[in-house]
């Protein structure tokens, strides 16, 4: 016999082996219990959770051989079932719609069903892919729809519900099927590697890994399984998961954690690289970190035993240890320095760079936290609405405000305060950017040579409020293409010489006409008269923070 | 012969029911679900011995050619008791052929004779079967009649919860409460979970929950009721719904936190946020109570931030909520 995937040889043969879909699977069987069956069905919902093979148990637990017990299961045996189950069955028709699309096909099925079935009780079609049926397709079937002969049974299954026509959607008895949970998936690749490679010992924890990465679908977790069965031989750990997978091992996650709590920039850099020489994606591995991080910050909040947690319980101690390292405010700020970072891969060329400077912040974090003074006078700027708070992200926001109530690391000295980065802004003048620019280059070159280079061709040229705009030479080609994408150690550098938070802007050295509307663009908008609305609704105030908008009129709808 | 007033579906099912049975009728009105239903009380009423429904011959109004249905009507059917003969979208048909329809119910044939359309002119001939759509403070109401008709009795939350997902589409709320009461099987009453079972958009209103849990701070309590909306979640669209949603009625708190604070009265402040339903109103009321004017501005701010951390791609959907959560939470 020739080899089946296993998706195909353990799809479910009864009810009982659908997973995740309880409610669903209730009426089903009830209402073939009771004789109250629809005449169409529509089983809709995301893609691999069960639609088609559920409609392959109900049309063979309405025509099995053997008739349903109590619970109306099909018996998956008879020669019916057994026809359907391989998809070849003479009564049970099912149909891609992305392949009959034209009306024609569906007048002809229509004409078909008049016929009755040939063995069984009922003649089913399953209509796959449901949404891709033109509209005069649908038209030929509203009729039939309506009321189809007392022998037919139509399944519409769908990703995409919102585009059947209304009158085709009324018609049906629709179920929408959810997502399945990581441990219902788990559970069933459980049986399935038994029934499958009974001589491969399995970690459950490795399961529950597969089960994650397949985000509720379990055809995608089948899929995933089949390719460790065939990798690991005779024992499937959860190494041999995260290897299949191209995952960095745990372990690794929380060595590189740790270092990050102590600060010790080489040490993490040390590690990055290592993981960088494993051949490890880094946007994967970002991910990964990502993942951990939203755990312990779960962990901080609900507890380290929180079913909120997919992680084995022999890993929970471990969870609960990181967690008390971090606040919740440095969690939330690292989880979106990192998925900043991610982003930044798909940007560049040399997709480390992004991953390095991320965890570089992340373990100088303790700088930050020790200039509490310094965010103290921040926040009384804001209090007085001197200062715009919207260059803080809330979650560098939370994290000043609790390095302001707590200070738990003792205050540093003068040196350190005048040298290290501050996100309070003070007053400075483009002489003083220009002046400390030389020191700027220094300070980029200890990190990016290259870079360093790079900036030595620019010059701060016009700085405005919060933001220099640098001029590159019309000649310099690609530099202004490179000073975009490194906008943020640029960025940095200027914050840690100058003390202050500012953005830069990369304009090209064209003519005087190009500067000028990239000056005038620059300029602050006139301060508008707070107005009834903008006062009234602290979302209109986050989008005009957020767009840097001002309110130009007014009009209410209704409600 | 006096011209009969218009009756409901319910009234016709009545009246079939004693054998009144008129030679025209003509099935009026927008909501395609009672033209439906009126058509199949007619047919059970003239179903033949052995027949659950009498067989039916359509033709559509614009080509209906009115010597060919009426002599149809007039001929005793080979097959079954009685021609039952359904001219659909009838409105031209029945202004253009009004004499010939009224001159079949002077002298009617064997067959029955059934005009549906969407409107109709007045002074249409026949016994009119108004099939109006509902309006939906009508529509509870309807799912309790048609709870009862399937053998269930409906809780007043369920009822109202099925009408705030579903709206007005009569036929998919009946289809629903068909496999509700299947579902249900000996269980005589429907209750709010029971919707939510296989109404996964019943999620919905979960908001309720969800905002109660971010105003006593239960962050594991939200986050699980959360999670519950994402597994039901069919695409992204449905997953910033979710975002919406909650913002939604967090803002409506924020209406109500900030009335309250202005010393309105609970009748001002149901006016200012359109909320008419006491029980809602109550509810809102003692929610707003969790939170202070300032937490209800930044939760909504700190909503705004995942919104914008989603659909800008730096967060995928489930982290970006997760966060939020937590957020709104602390």
């Amino acid at each position: 016999m020739a080899y089946q995937v296993i998706s195909r040889k353990f799809r479910p043969k009864n009810f009982h082996e659908i997973v995740g879909q309880e409610p669903i699977v209730t009426t089903l069987q009830n209402s073939i219990l009771t004789d109250r069956l629809a005449h169409a069905y529509l089983f809709a919902g995301p893609r691999g959770i069960g639609k088609t093979t559920t409609a392959r148990v109900l049309a063979m637990a309405l025509n099995c051989q053997n008739k349903a017990g109590a619970d109306s299961n099909p018996c998956g045996k008879c020669d019916i079932c057994q026809s359907i189950h391989r998809g070849d069955d003479i009564d049970v028709i099912e149909k891609d719609a992305a392949s009959v699309p034209f009306v024609e096909d569906v007048r002809t099925l229509r004409e078909n069903a008049t016929y009755r079935p040939m063995r069984a009780r009922f003649k089913v079609y399953i209509i796959d892919e449901a949404h891709m049926l033109s509209t005069a397709a649908f038209n030929a079937f509203l009729k039939t729809l309506e009321e189809p002969p007392g022998h037919v049974k139509f399944i519409f299954c769908t990703t995409a519900p919102q585009k059947l026509p209304e009158t085709v959607r009324s018609r049906c008895q629709r179920f929408d099927f959810r997502n399945i949970s990581t441990k219902d998936i788990a559970k069933r690749l459980g049986q399935i590697a038994e029934a499958a490679a009974p001589q491969t010992e399995i970690e459950p924890q490795g399961l529950l890994e597969i089960a994650r990465r397949a985000k509720g679908a379990v055809r995608d977790a089948e899929v995933l399984l089949e390719q460790l069965i065939s990798f690991a031989g005779e024992r499937i750990t959860v190494k041999s998961v995260y290897q299949v997978l191209g995952l960095v091992a745990e372990e690794r996650i929380s060595e590189i954690l740790d270092v990050v709590a102590k600060k010790d920039v080489a040490g993490t850099l040390k590690l990055l690289d290592e993981i960088y020489r494993q051949g490890k994606d880094p946007s994967d591995f970002l991910n990964q970190v990502i993942e951990r991080l939203r755990d312990l910050l779960v962990a901080s909040s609900c507890g380290a035993d929180s079913p909120l947690i997919e992680r084995p319980t022999d890993e929970r101690p471990r969870l609960k240890e990181d967690a008390e390292k971090f606040s919740s405010d440095f969690l939330l700020y690292a989880i979106r320095l990192l998925a900043q970072a991610k982003r930044e891969i798909k940007e560049t060329m040399e997709p480390r760079i992004p991953v390095e400077m991320a965890f570089v912040k992340l373990a100088r974090m303790g700088d930050l936290v020790s200039l509490a003074e310094a965010i103290e006078r921040l926040e009384s700027l804001e209090a007085t609405s001197e200062v715009a708070s919207g260059d803080f992200s809330s979650e560098e926001k939370g994290l000043f405000r609790k390095a302001a109530e707590e200070s738990p690391i003792e205050p540093a000295s003068q040196e350190t305060r005048a040298s290290g980065p501050t996100s309070a802004p003070r007053a400075l003048s483009l002489a003083e950017v220009q002046e400390a620019w030389p020191q700027v280059l220094k300070w980029v070159e200890r990190e990016e040579a290259p870079l360093a280079r790079s900036l030595a061709q620019v010059e701060p040229i016009v700085l405005k409020e919060k933001e220099v705009l640098l001029g590159v030479p019309e000649e310099a080609g690609l530099l202004a293409e490179e000073l975009r994408i490194k906008k943020a150690s640029v960025e940095e550098a200027l914050g840690e010489v100058l003390s202050a938070a500012l953005k830069i802007k990369v304009v090209k050295l064209t003519t005087d006409e190009a500067i000028s509307s990239e000056i005038s663009q620059t300029k602050e908008p006139q301060e508008t008269p707070r107005n009834e609305a903008s006062s009234f609704d602290p979302m209109i105030e986050k989008v005009k923070e957020i767009f840097k908008a001002k309110i130009v009129g007014e009009e209410r709808g209704e409600g | 012969m006096a011209k009969q007033k218009p009756i409901s579906p319910m009234e016709l099912e009545r009246r079939l029911k004693k054998s009144q049975i008129e030679p025209v009728y003509v099935l009026a009105g927008d909501e395609a679900f009672f033209r439906f239903q009126a058509l199949g009380y007619i047919r059970e009423a003239l179903a033949g011995p052995g027949e659950e429904k009498a067989e039916v011959i359509y033709f559509e109004g614009p080509e209906a050619r009115c010597e060919e249905v009426l002599s149809l009507l007039r001929t005793p059917s080979m097959f079954w008791a009685r021609h039952l003969v359904v001219v659909e979208k009838a409105r031209e048909f029945i202004a253009e052929h009004k004499e010939a329809i009224e001159g079949y119910i002077r002298s009617p044939g064997a067959g029955v004779w059934v005009l549906i359309s969407d409107t109709i002119g007045k002074g249409a001939p026949g016994l009119v079967i108004e099939c109006k759509a509902l309006y939906e403070n009508q529509i509870p109401g309807w799912i309790r009649k048609r709870a009862r008709d399937y053998g269930k009795e409906i809780s007043t939350e369920a009822a109202a919860l099925l009408t705030e997902i579903m709206g007005t589409a009569l036929w998919e709320i009946d289809q629903k409460l068909q496999a509700i009461s299947i579902y249900l099987g000996e269980k005589k009453r429907v209750e709010l979970e029971d919707v939510e079972a296989l109404l996964p958009q019943a999620g919905k209103h979960r908001f309720w929950d969800l905002t109660d849990a971010i105003g006593q701070k239960k962050a594991e309590r939200a986050l699980r009721i959360l999670q519950e909306q994402l597994l039901a979640a069919k695409s992204s669209q449905e997953i910033a719904g979710i975002l919406a949603g909650l913002a939604w009625h967090l803002r409506r708190l924020l209406l109500v936190k900030r009335a309250l604070v202005s010393g309105a009265t609970p009748r001002e402040i149901g006016d200012k946020v359109g909320e008419k339903r006491s029980f809602l109103l109550r509810r809102l009321l003692s929610q707003a109570r969790l939170f202070s004017l300032e937490a209800l501005e930044e939760k909504l701010g700190h909503l705004l931030e995942a919104d914008l951390d989603m659909k800008t791609g730096l967060y995928d959907n489930r982290l970006a909520f997760d966060l939020s959560i937590l957020k709104l939470c602390q």
